[in-house]
């Protein structure tokens, strides 16, 4: 049968996709959302439950990549630099803290940003294993510090905290 | 991960070999004998009285929420709520924003745009080592209690404390709704060999369809008529907090709105009869099963 004649075809049904697309089909699906959203938002524990979800969804989508991601030669995030990055993840979700953003690192690992108005904070966990913390401001005021040698694992919640008030 | 619908199961045999038939689950009949998912046969009375006395010791709730809204007014701003310290012993010393989303889509001539914005509404105040969380906001207050959680009495008296401090910043604005909201996650064991062993609230999965059951997520709204309340209840499969275990966060919202309330008496009533109806609600949705599991 031409694709044209069979009733079943997908695309036969748009037209009525459509035709429910109307202002009150998506204030009415906006409201569904809004509400939803403001019951995530409302609980701390969804919030951290959520977002631990989304987190962890975007390290398995950049561990996936591939050498030269970033077209200058970048290595891809190894499997020690994401275990090492779940586990901050998990504990700094403890301390109530969820990450603003997680990208690879040009330098091979993996950068988990957290960011205020002025202010931003990273931990960079490495494939070879060593992790940083950097905080910076919009003035140009930085400070590395290598967690296990200038500051504790168990510090770094408190210290993220500290510095983005 | 399997879900068997052992209901299906358990039809007549007439029932099961027409697959075409339209179940309607408010008209099924109500199983006879004995009730072993219930507390059996306890008269009315007493099954309040064992209510109220109920202690789980592995009681799996991740939050408890006391929300009280209050009358909108003009004259309450950002700037009544920008100096307020909460004093120790209860320690509420970090502060963050309290921001509200907005996201708006309009359709116009087939193009659908979307706005964004974002307010100040309030703010909020952590402590209790991490565990309370207060939100004083320009439309009403919530306290939440994190894991782990020690009584209702607990609760409500810590978040009677920081009210008469919210009190003492808004004056004397009428509430118009107050809500009680617990979010538990029930951790079932595997093998599992059906939710029902466990829940008394999960999706009926058609035995025409695969069993295979990947997630779900449910709502339910069920008007408290004798109260004046409504239920919001959300069910939904979560990753699991250990192996070994399929997790399900039962989020069990019970409100009352349309309200004006001057009296804070009035509102700590509600609120306890809002509690009272939450256990009710809690009893309602899990089986012996799961009582054992986190008794």
């Amino acid at each position: 049968m031409p694709p044209e004649r069979d009733p079943f075809r997908l695309d036969r049904f748009r037209p009525a996709i459509h035709r429910v697309e109307t202002p009150s089909y998506n204030q009415r699906a906006g409201e569904l959302r809004d509400d939803w959203f403001r019951r995530l938002e409302q609980s701390t524990f969804l919030t951290i439950k959520y977002g631990l979800i989304d987190a962890e969804g975007a390290l398995d989508r950049i561990s996936g990549m591939e050498r030269d991601w970033d077209s200058y030669g970048a290595e891809p995030p190894g499997a020690n630099a994401i275990r090492a990055s779940k586990e901050i993840l998990q504990e700094l979700a403890g301390a109530l803290i969820l990450p603003s953003t997680i990208v690879p690192s040009a330098e091979g690992g993996v950068s988990i940003y957290f960011m205020t108005g002025h202010r931003t904070v990273y931990v960079e966990s490495y494939n070879q294993g060593s992790q940083a913390l950097v905080m910076y401001d919009q003035n140009g005021n930085t400070e590395v510090l290598e967690i296990g040698r200038d500051i504790t694992r168990a510090d770094v919640s408190g210290r993220i905290l500290a510095y983005l008030g | 991960m399997v879900a068997r619908n052992a209901w299906v199961d358990s039809r007549p045999k007439s029932e099961v070999n027409s697959p075409a038939r339209l179940w309607l689950p408010a008209l099924r009949k109500r199983p006879t004998g004995p009730q072993t998912n219930t507390v059996g046969n306890m008269a009315t009375q007493k099954w309040m009285s064992w209510l109220e006395d109920r202690h789980y010791d592995k009681a799996p709730i991740k939050e408890a929420i006391i929300d009280i809204q209050i009358e909108n007014s003009p004259s309450l701003t950002l700037a009544n709520f920008e100096k307020v310290e909460i004093s120790p012993p209860q320690g509420y010393t970090e502060r963050q924003k309290v921001m509200i989303g907005q996201l708006q889509g309009r359709l116009e001539r087939g193009i659908l745009t979307a706005t964004a914005k974002q307010d100040q509404m309030g703010y909020a105040f952590v402590g209790g080592e991490g565990k309370h969380i207060v939100q004083f906001r320009v439309n009403g207050f919530t306290f939440s209690r994190l894991a782990p959680y020690q009584t209702w009495e607990q609760l409500r008296d810590e978040a009677k404390t920081l009210w008469e401090s919210y009190r003492q910043i808004v004056g004397a604005l009428p509430v118009v709704r107050i809500g009680l909201r617990y979010v538990n996650q029930l951790d079932l064991p595997l093998p599992m060999r059906d939710f029902r062993d466990f829940i008394r609230l999960y999706p009926e999965v058609s035995a025409d369809l695969s069993q295979q059951l990947a997630g779900f997520f449910l709502q339910v709204q069920i008007p408290q008529e004798d109260l004046g309340a409504m239920l919001i209840l959300n069910e939904a499969m979560v990753p699991p907090s250990s192996p070994g275990v399929a997790s399900v966060v039962l989020d069990i919202d019970v409100f009352k709105q349309g309200l004006r309330l001057e009296s804070d008496d009035e509102v700590w009533n509600v609120l306890e009869a809002l509690r009272v109806r939450k256990n009710l609600i809690f009893e309602g949705c899990i089986t012996n099963n799961m009582r054992e599991l986190i008794s």
